[in-house]
């Protein structure tokens, strides 16, 4: 009894998890990094992707170990059922989380820039529903419309960065080392969890069509992912001093505000605005599809859909708790930043270790 | 009830069953064809079920065909039993578990047991008309399907069989053949041509020395080569087949002593000429569309594609019509899986009639529940052969003058043949002109909406200042605005169309300008939003196909309301919902958002009209045998690099 999630090629897994990854940096998480590091947040995300990347390449051997299956499975196999049922449960915990919480703040800085007034139930009840009516349409159907939609959601935000270019200034980058080069290096490190959507390959490893299409699609959402956020925050550095970016909430909607290129050409936002709501549904969609998936694993369950409308309405019950942008900021995206790399890379670690102590998995398949 | 259904499916539990879905796969021997061809419906209810059909015909073998006839005695039965229950007060029950999965097993391992095998084209009149009407009621009664040699016996048949004499309509000539032979003739009036018959049947028949070799008896080969002077004809010993034969129009000539029955070609029925198109006009390129006429249809694509390689198979749709409708491909061209599938798709419909491919296309496409044709339904023979030339199927009707493509994209329905008639530079101009015309046509209305009511802080201080000051007058809010003139503009359309071509054009002046206007002075509506509604009917006027056309103005109202109750929060809501449902469709087993959702070959030709030097592979998503349309250096006469 399999779940039957389809199959779909490099490019669409690049763009579902390049846009899981990347729809952070349109809301709280900019300002929260140059709170911590100061105007050197651009490179600090690099350290952050080769972080995750070398995390990822542990992911990479272990799926290597085990072609053909997913995480959960290999959890299982490596580390014996008991245990494996655990770490997935985790794993699927955190996926929960980090979709919750996304969702939760993106509520609130809707409420806080344009639905002043509408109720949160409002906004994360349509969330939700779109969510889960992408769930309902399965993986694949996910992965294509994230490849269909990736190209217009890329051309606004370009846009918004060329048509940005005159507030750019040039010295605000300065001081280069920001608070420091260890303060630097560490957030960057603990930071890769900003990159744990990656893991996103393991749950779904066997739609990919081979190991060689998962270390592809891997590394290429990694990089790509790297030098996309460190684009944008460079961006958000030339345009913003460091103590007034670590107060706005949504660096690039602001951004897209302070354009101004004569009466008839100024503060693009309605062309940012599609970007700003279609990026964190697809990639919160992805996310919270793998949590589906790894819970119907776990508990061997074939048919998804009435995992997903149950598992839907307890999201949109989670959501509603969290209503302060400010606890959300400061607690639930902190801790999923700083400890997300738990779940997403020391268990995949810890698994891979195990399985070769325990001479598990196929050594040499390519 | 449909969708209350999809509703319910989606939130209740099941056991994942293997329905058989279609996969366009790499090759032939890849595709799981055993699945695939497991007709998903009950065996009884196939016409084209070969075994059902054998049965039938009573040369049954083995036990698939032995459950078959079973199968379709239950549903020449299924009518006259509800009656009888409903008539005994006999109250239905739903079956238990165990009985159903009993049911259930019974029904997998007989579906195991079928042929593999793609129920294979049957001759028309064979198995499909063995479930006709008057068929059912033949089989009935015993009866032989042989043509006998007793005259008499064969013209009581046919009698009998037609319903004479209160069918008025069919014709029996008892002639004399060469004096002294019994002979009838049996044809439809006015479905013949009656010059044909006359001097070309009963002319050559009656004249005294030619009917039969003189004392001798009457000889088959003698009469089909040396008395009957038409292209056409062909012998048949079955009844079946010539009644079908002879309700297409076909003249059936009996004679005595002979056990078989000669079926002429006459037809000759009232058609309408090859004219130009109606809804697909272009200007250069052919001006000839489809007519009703299928031998006219199928001519038109033969005229296009001279290529021995043209296969033209005809199937029997429709139970009791037994409307005639061809599948045309390229041999060596086509993917085999796609014309099997199409095949199996048009035989499994169990129906009595279908009126042409725009019913054809509901029973056999896809998705019912979308909005987005899944098929590429075309009136222009040149729109037609270069997408056979492709790889694809083109399903043709008798009394439709339209052709069905299968499979097919998103992005093919914003083609136009005018794409390829011109230089490529104007064929992408245009092209961009249509995507921006969808756009328009899907958004504008919404957008304004929402900008309006929710994003206002985004217009430039003029024109926001404009747009209210227009709006001062008008009572009502801007959704009820917008709604009055898009209904109305829906009004004048479809009142378009019906009314005659000269008034039609004035009727769309008058509504448009007058209307509007008046609209306008009565404070109805504001003048700006004249011009909304005014560019988004444009845009909608644009689209080439008229199936997509319809399904964006349905569409352009689902992202109005969602504008009205969130703004752009609410349309991207909507552009999630609908571009998600549209990916995750299929056209025959190939994905409806390709060559860009999944990734395919020929991604620029998407949106850019490509040299025609330049597109040298087919479509790849189809997997085609053979992708190389054109050499790899097409114009020779211009060198390699083509300098």
């Amino acid at each position: 009894m399999t779940m039957e999630e389809g199959k779909f090629g490099v490019q669409e897994a690049v763009s579902l998890v390049a846009t899981a990854i990347s729809f952070k940096v349109f809301f709280t998480s900019p300002s929260l990094a140059a709170d911590l590091v100061g105007n050197n947040i651009w490179y600090m995300t690099l350290i952050s992707a080769s972080t995750a990347i070398l995390g990822f390449t542990f992911i990479y051997l272990l799926l290597r170990r085990f072609p053909d299956q997913d995480i959960t499975a290999i959890f299982s196999e490596t580390l014996g059922k008991p245990i494996g049922f655990i770490c997935s449960a985790f794993l699927c915990l955190y996926l929960f989380y980090a979709a919750s919480s996304s969702i939760t703040e993106f509520t609130e800085v809707m409420r806080d820039y344009i639905y002043l007034l509408t109720p949160s139930s409002i906004i994360i009840g349509i969330f939700v529903v779109a969510v889960m009516t992408l769930c309902l349409l399965g993986l694949e159907s996910i992965a294509r419309l994230a490849r269909f939609l990736i190209f217009p959601m890329l051309f606004g935000v370009l846009l918004v960065l060329v048509l940005g270019f005159k507030n750019f200034h040039i010295n605000r980058l300065f001081p280069i080392l920001g608070h420091g080069t260890l303060k630097t290096l560490t957030n960057g490190i603990t930071r890769s969890s900003a990159y744990g959507e990656i893991v996103i390959l393991a749950v779904v490893a066997p739609s990919l069509q081979g190991i060689a299409f998962v270390k592809k699609a891997g590394y290429t959402s990694l990089i790509l992912s790297g030098l996309f956020i460190s684009m944008l925050l460079l961006t958000f550095a030339l345009t913003y001093p460091y103590y007034v970016a670590r107060e706005i909430t949504s660096l690039m909607y602001g951004m897209a505000t302070l354009i101004d290129y004569g009466r008839f050409l100024q503060r693009v936002e309605p062309l940012f605005l599609f970007v700003w709501f279609l990026s964190p549904l697809i990639g919160i969609s992805g996310v919270f599809y793998c949590f589906i998936s790894v819970y119907c694993k776990m508990f061997k369950i074939s048919d998804s859909r009435p995992i997903v409308v149950g598992s839907s309405i307890v999201l949109f019950a989670v959501c509603l708790f969290q209503s302060d942008l400010g606890a959300i900021a400061s607690a639930t995206i902190q801790s999923i930043r700083n400890f997300g790399w738990i779940p997403a890379f020391a268990l995949p670690i810890l698994a891979l270790v195990i399985g070769g102590l325990r001479k598990k998995g196929t050594k040499y398949h390519v | 009830m449909a969708f209350l259904e999809f509703i319910k499916n989606l939130l209740t539990y099941k056991e994942p069953l293997q329905t058989g879905r279609f996969e366009l796969h790499e090759s032939p021997g890849e595709n799981p064809q055993g699945a695939d061809l497991n007709i998903p419906v009950e065996s009884g209810n196939i016409p084209g079920d070969p075994a059902q059909g054998s049965s039938t015909a009573g040369d049954s073998t083995g036990e698939g065909s032995g459950d078959s006839k079973e199968a379709t005695e239950d549903s020449q039965n299924n009518t006259s039993n509800q009656s009888e229950d409903k008539k005994a007060g006999i109250k239905k029950s739903p079956k238990s578990l165990g009985k159903w999965n009993k049911d259930r097993k019974q029904e997998s391992s007989r579906t195991k047991d079928l042929p593999q095998d793609l129920p294979q084209h049957t001759p028309q009149g064979s198995s499909q008309n063995q479930n006709s009407p008057q068929t059912r009621g033949s089989s009935q009664t015993q009866k032989s399907d042989a043509v006998n040699k007793n005259l008499s016996k064969n013209l009581q048949r046919m009698q009998q069989d037609f319903n004479m004499p209160e069918n008025a309509d069919i014709v029996i000539r008892n002639i004399k053949a060469g004096a002294s032979t019994d002979a009838f003739i049996l044809y439809v009036d006015g479905m013949v041509d009656k010059v044909t018959i006359n001097e070309s049947i009963l002319s050559p028949l009656m004249q005294t020395d030619q009917g039969t070799e003189s004392n001798k008896e009457p000889s088959a080969d003698h009469i089909l080569e040396s008395v009957l002077s038409v292209n056409d004809i062909q012998k048949s010993t079955s009844y079946t087949e010539i009644i079908q034969k002879v309700l297409e129009g076909v003249t059936a000539l009996f004679v005595d002593g002979l056990d078989i029955c000669f079926l002429i070609e006459t037809q000759g029925f009232e058609k309408r000429n090859v004219e130009q198109p109606v809804t697909e006009r272009t200007i250069f390129g052919p001006h000839e569309a489809f007519s009703e006429s299928l031998a006219t249809n199928i001519t038109l694509i033969r005229r296009i594609i001279k290529n021995k390689d043209l296969i033209t198979e005809t199937l029997p749709i429709g139970r009791s019509n037994n409307l005639k409708c061809a599948i045309m491909y390229m041999k060596g061209i086509v993917n085999p899986g796609l014309v099997q599938e199409t095949k199996r798709r048009i035989q499994s419909i169990d129906t009595d009639y279908i009126l042409g491919g725009g019913e054809l296309n509901q029973y056999i496409e896809d998705h019912n529940l979308s909005l987005l044709p899944q098929i590429l339904s075309t009136e222009r023979p040149d729109r037609t052969a270069p997408l056979i030339m492709d790889g694809r199927v083109a399903i043709l009707y008798e009394s439709s003058p339209n052709a069905s493509i299968v499979p097919t994209n998103f992005f093919e329905l914003i083609y136009s043949p005018d794409d390829f008639f011109i230089r490529w530079q104007y064929g992408t101009f245009v092209r961009a002109i249509r995507y921006m015309a969808l756009m328009l046509s899907l958004f504008l209305p919404g957008i304004y909406l929402a900008i309006t009511q929710y994003h206002a802080e985004a217009i430039p201080t003029e024109l926001i200042l404009a747009i209210e000051k227009s709006r001062e007058n008008v009572p009502f809010g801007v959704i009820f605005e917008i709604l009055l003139m898009e209904v109305s503009f829906e009004l004048i359309r479809e009142a378009g169309v019906r009314v005659p071509e000269m008034v039609g054009q004035t009727l769309g002046i008058v509504g448009a300008l007058i209307l509007g206007q008046s609209a306008v002075a009565a404070n109805l509506v504001s003048p700006i939003l004249v011009i909304i509604v005014a560019i988004t009917g444009l845009g909608n006027f644009a689209m080439p196909n008229h199936h997509l056309a319809i399904g964006v103005r349905v569409l352009r109202f689902l992202f109005i309301l969602l504008g009205a109750l969130m703004g752009f929060y609410g349309i991207t809501f909507g552009i999630i919902i609908v571009a998600g449902f549209a990916v995750h469709m299929k056209s025959f087993g190939v994905p409806f958002f390709v060559p860009i959702a999944p990734k395919t070959q020929s991604n620029l030709e998407t949106f850019i009209r490509l040299p025609l030097w330049i597109s040298t592979i087919r479509t790849d998503s189809i997997n085609t045998l053979n992708r190389r349309s054109a050499g790899r250096i097409v114009r020779r006469w211009k060198g390699r690099r083509g300098e």
